[in-house]
């Protein structure tokens, strides 16, 4: 008796947690597209800046937006 | 330093590719963000002027490596700012952390820039403020925390807790030592900072001097202060505007670390009891 309602309670939990509200997934698709935006840019800087330390750096970044990216897919799709 | 003469052909090759690539750029750019458009297409056009000596061409390469590290960290400000309103408005506490860490990534990556723009000079150097301005909000701002103590007092006056922050902030050690040694400091930011920290954190101030053993004192300390701040937010004597830009002010410091600790605890308590998977 008290198993089940625990088991309830815990599909429920387990339902509100995999909903994702409209503003959430607004804001995961938004900043995925500023991740692949920023990436871009870095990629470009990368190539184009004659300042080494500046390619460097923009390098490393470029790395850490494709990162952020993908970590941005990835919740979205464990919680979608 | 990059203004080691280069290769005049090298150059040429990267001027067509940057012609051939900005178009896409401002493309992407267009969706986005409309003003950002305009600071980089006006470097454009720098771009299309063949240069004629080696000088300016490589003063041109610098502009333009300039104007594109200022739109990226553009970018990331925006980025960033957006990661925050994510954020607070999420309500899934797993969707939470995730924006909660990217801005935190973002956060990094922006001074990673912004240092490496500094080493170069491609960021206008900033004015310290004067001693002067510094010296007056460290005054306004230890008497509006004496009113505020006071304020305190009045509303929780038996309270241990209370009483105890009190003391701590009538006689900030850190304080009058600054205030002395006023002057000789060359720092006046790291200055501030102390400042700010000694009012921000007053149960640091008991930890170390008074109470470090006993942590359930600590825990009856820090509970009055969240309730009286709760309190404090609602009473309408509580002055907050205007000095809250300034962000030394004590209530600032102090409130959003117990709004934060509060959203820790809800947080982990979530994630522990029901949202485990």
């Amino acid at each position: 008796m008290y198993q089940t309602t625990q088991n309830q309670q815990y599909q429920q939990q387990q339902q509100s947690i995999k909903r994702m509200s409209t503003k959430e997934l607004n804001y995961l698709s938004d900043n995925m597209k500023n991740e692949d935006l920023l990436a871009k840019l870095c990629v470009q800087g990368a190539v184009e800046c004659q300042n080494t330390q500046l390619r460097n750096a923009f390098e490393s970044m470029a790395q850490e937006h494709v990162q952020s990216y993908q970590q941005l897919l990835s919740t979205l799709q464990q919680q979608g | 330093m990059y203004q080691q003469p280069m290769n005049q052909q090298f150059n040429q090759q990267q001027m067509n590719q940057q012609q051939m690539n900005q178009p896409r750029i401002n493309q992407q750019q267009g969706m986005q963000q409309p003003y950002g458009m305009q600071s980089y297409g006006g470097q454009q056009n720098n771009a299309m002027q063949a240069p004629v000596h080696d000088q300016t061409q490589q003063q041109q390469a610098k502009l333009q490596d300039q104007d594109l590290a200022n739109f990226v960290l553009s970018e990331l400000k925006r980025v960033a700012r957006e990661y925050t309103t994510a954020a607070l408005e999420a309500s899934n506490p797993i969707i939470r952390r995730t924006f909660e860490s990217q801005l935190h990534k973002t956060l990094q990556m922006q001074e990673q820039l912004y240092q490496v723009m500094k080493e170069q000079n491609m960021y206008g150097a900033m004015t310290s403020a004067s001693q002067q301005d510094i010296h007056k909000e460290i005054q306004n701002h230890a008497e509006q925390a004496n009113k505020l103590q006071s304020f305190m007092m009045q509303n929780l006056g038996g309270q241990q807790g209370g009483y105890q922050a009190a003391q701590s902030f009538r006689q900030p050690p850190q304080v009058a030592a600054i205030n002395q040694d006023y002057g000789m400091n060359q720092s006046p930011y790291s200055m501030h900072q102390g400042q700010q920290q000694t009012y921000a954190r007053p149960s640091i101030d008991l930890d170390t001097q008074q109470d470090r053993n006993n942590s359930n004192q600590q825990q009856q300390y820090q509970s009055p202060q969240h309730s009286l701040y709760q309190s404090a937010a609602k009473g309408s004597e509580f002055n907050t505007t205007g000095s809250r830009q300034t962000s030394s002010h004590a209530t600032g410091a102090e409130s959003d670390e117990a709004d934060h600790q509060k959203e820790e605890k809800t947080h982990s308590n979530l994630s522990h009891s029901k949202y485990m998977m």
